[in-house]
C-alpha cells in the first residue's frame, strides 16, 4: 500500500511538477520599489516610532505588494545603547510555504505557483537592542558604527529569527547641525525555527537621508535583496514525506524613498 | 524682600548654594540685599544659582557655573558673561540701553527676556546660544561686523564666536526655566545645554 502511494506520488509529480520547480524559480534583474513615511517622538530617553511602508513585491509570474504598519520605541538605556521593542501589522509577507500546488484547467490541472497573500494580515513582535559608538577618530570625526540586533516573531507560522545589522554612518554636519548622512548598512535575517539555509535573507544597502528641516527629513536607499527559498511544505505532499529538501536564491534590486518626521517635546 | 535699589546700582535678590563677589582682589559669599556696583564679578558654584537686579528694570537669573561681571550701570547698562549661562528679563520701562556682551557676541536689548549661555567648546572656540523669550534681541559679531535680530520663539547658536546661525524654534528651550521669583516658583534651571546639539548616537530611523 505504502508502495502504490509513493508511486502516485512520484507519477504526480513528474507528471505535472517537474517543469517547474517545487521551489521557487528565482527571476533575475528586478527591481522593487519601497516607499514608505516614519513619524519619530523624541520624549526624552524615549524615541517613539510609527512607521508605514509599501513596496512591490515581484513573485514569479506576478506582480504583488507588500505593506507594513510599524508602532513601537526606542529607549535610551546608556550612552551608547538602546533598546527597542516594536509590534508590526503586515500584508503581501511570502514565506516557503506559500509557494505551493495550485490547480490550473490545463493538464495536469495543477502547477507550482504562489499563494496570494496581498490580503493575508500577519502579527509581528520585534525586541531590539542596538549599541552605538562615535568613531570621531576616522577623517571627518562624524562617524558612528551601530551594531543592531533584534529578535523577531511572527504569529502566523510562529517564526521566529533574528536580524544582525550592521551599519556604519557618515553625518556631514554644519553649524553643529546634521545636513545629510550616509550609512552603508548590511541586513542578515537568521532563521531560528524555519527554513533550511543559515541566513534566510540578506541585503547590503546604502541609505542617504537628507535633513531638510530639524523636523524633516528625506531619504533615498537602494539595497541588493537576496532571499533564500526552501523547500515548500505544502500539505499535498506533506503525507508522503514531504518534497526532497532543497533551496534556491532570489536576489532583487531595492530602490526605496522615504519621508522621516521628527517630532520633540 | 530687597530694598529699593538706588538708580545707580544693582542688588543680589536670590541665591542658592555657593554665590561670591569679587571686587579687585577682594572676593566674599553674596549677601542677599547686598548692592552692586560696576566692576563686580558674581560667580556661581555647581548646582547654585543667583538672581540680581540692576537699575531696577533689568534682572538676571546666573545659572550653575556661570561668571559674570558688571561693566556699568546707569544711562547704558552692560555685563560681559564670561562663563556659563544668563537669563535676562529687561522691562519695557528701562530709559537707556541694555547688553550682555560674551567673548565674542554682544546681544542688546530692550523690554524683552532672553538666555543666554556658553555651549561646547570645539577647537578651542565656545559655542555662544541665545533665546529669546518675549521680544526682541539684536546679536551683533563687533569682529566681522555681522548681526542679526532675534525674535521672540526664536534661538540662534553663535558657532565658536565667529558665526551667527539661521534663528530657529529649538525644541531644547522649550525647557528652560524663565522664572526668577522665589516667591513664585522654582527659580532653578536645569536645562541641559547639550540638548542643543545632535547626538550623533541619538539617531535611529529604522
Amino acid at each position: 500500500m505504502k508502495k502504490a502511494a509513493a508511486f502516485a506520488f512520484l507519477v504526480l509529480v513528474c507528471a505535472g511538477a517537474f517543469a517547474q520547480a517545487y521551489v521557487p524559480v528565482a527571476p533575475k534583474g528586478l527591481v522593487e520599489l519601497q516607499g514608505r513615511t516614519q513619524v519619530i517622538a523624541n520624549i526624552g530617553a524615549v524615541d517613539l516610532m510609527l512607521e508605514g511602508l509599501g513596496r512591490t513585491e515581484y513573485v514569479d509570474p506576478t506582480l504583488q505588494s507588500f505593506e507594513s504598519f510599524t508602532l513601537g520605541g526606542y529607549y535610551r538605556l546608556l550612552k551608547n545603547l538602546k533598546i527597542g521593542a516594536f509590534y508590526r501589522l503586515q500584508a503581501g509577507a511570502h514565506h516557503d510555504d506559500d509557494w505551493t500546488h495550485q490547480i490550473t484547467s490545463t493538464p495536469p490541472g495543477w502547477e507550482w505557483g504562489w499563494n496570494d497573500s496581498s490580503t493575508r494580515l500577519e502579527h509581528l513582535l520585534m525586541l531590539d537592542a542596538s549599541p552605538r559608538f562615535l568613531l570621531d577618530f576616522l577623517p571627518g570625526r562624524n562617524w558612528v558604527f551601530m551594531l543592531k540586533g533584534r529578535y523577531i516573531y511572527n504569529t502566523y507560522q510562529n517564526e521566529m529569527s533574528i536580524l544582525g545589522e550592521p551599519s556604519l554612518t557618515w553625518f556631514w554636519v554644519q553649524d553643529r547641525v546634521p545636513i545629510l548622512n550616509v550609512s552603508l548598512s548590511y541586513d542578515a535575517y537568521f532563521p531560528l525555527n524555519f527554513g533550511d539555509t543559515t541566513v534566510y535573507e540578506s541585503y547590503p544597502y546604502l541609505t542617504v537621508l537628507w535633513h531638510a528641516t530639524p523636523e524633516l527629513g528625506i531619504e533615498v536607499s537602494g539595497a541588493y535583496k537576496t532571499v533564500a527559498w526552501s523547500t515548500s511544505q505544502d500539505p499535498a505532499f506533506a503525507a508522503n514525506g514531504g518534497m526532497p529538501y532543497k533551496s534556491v536564491y532570489f536576489s532583487t534590486w531595492v530602490v526605496s524613498v522615504g519621508v522621516v518626521y521628527n517630532l520633540s517635546f | 524682600m530687597p530694598a529699593a535699589l538706588s538708580a545707580l546700582s544693582g542688588q543680589v535678590v536670590y541665591t542658592e548654594g555657593d554665590v561670591q563677589i569679587r571686587n579687585g582682589s577682594q572676593t566674599h559669599d553674596a549677601v542677599l540685599g547686598e548692592p552692586l556696583n560696576p566692576g563686580d564679578v558674581i560667580s556661581t558654584g555647581a548646582e547654585s544659582l543667583a538672581v540680581i537686579d540692576l537699575t531696577n528694570s533689568t534682572t538676571l537669573k546666573l545659572r550653575p557655573k556661570t561668571t559674570l561681571a558688571i561693566d556699568s550701570i546707569g544711562e547704558s547698562t552692560a555685563v560681559t558673561l564670561n562663563a556659563g549661562g544668563v537669563f535676562t528679563h529687561v522691562l519695557k520701562k528701562l530709559t537707556g540701553q541694555f547688553s550682555v556682551r560674551t567673548q565674542t557676541a554682544v546681544a542688546g536689548v530692550r523690554g524683552t527676556e532672553f538666555f543666554i549661555a556658553y555651549g561646547r567648546t570645539v577647537d578651542a572656540q565656545p559655542d555662544v546660544w541665545l533665546c529669546v523669550n518675549s521680544g526682541a534681541v539684536v546679536v551683533s559679531l563687533p569682529r566681522t561686523n555681522q548681526s542679526v535680530v532675534v525674535k521672540e520663539g526664536f534661538g540662534i547658536n553663535i558657532v565658536a564666536g565667529t558665526k551667527l546661525t539661521t534663528p530657529r524654534n529649538y525644541p531644547w528651550t522649550h525647557r528652560l526655566n524663565w522664572n526668577m521669583d522665589a516667591a513664585s516658583g522654582k527659580v532653578v534651571d536645569t536645562t541641559n545645554l547639550d540638548e542643543a546639539y545632535s547626538d550623533l548616537l541619538n539617531q535611529d530611523y529604522h
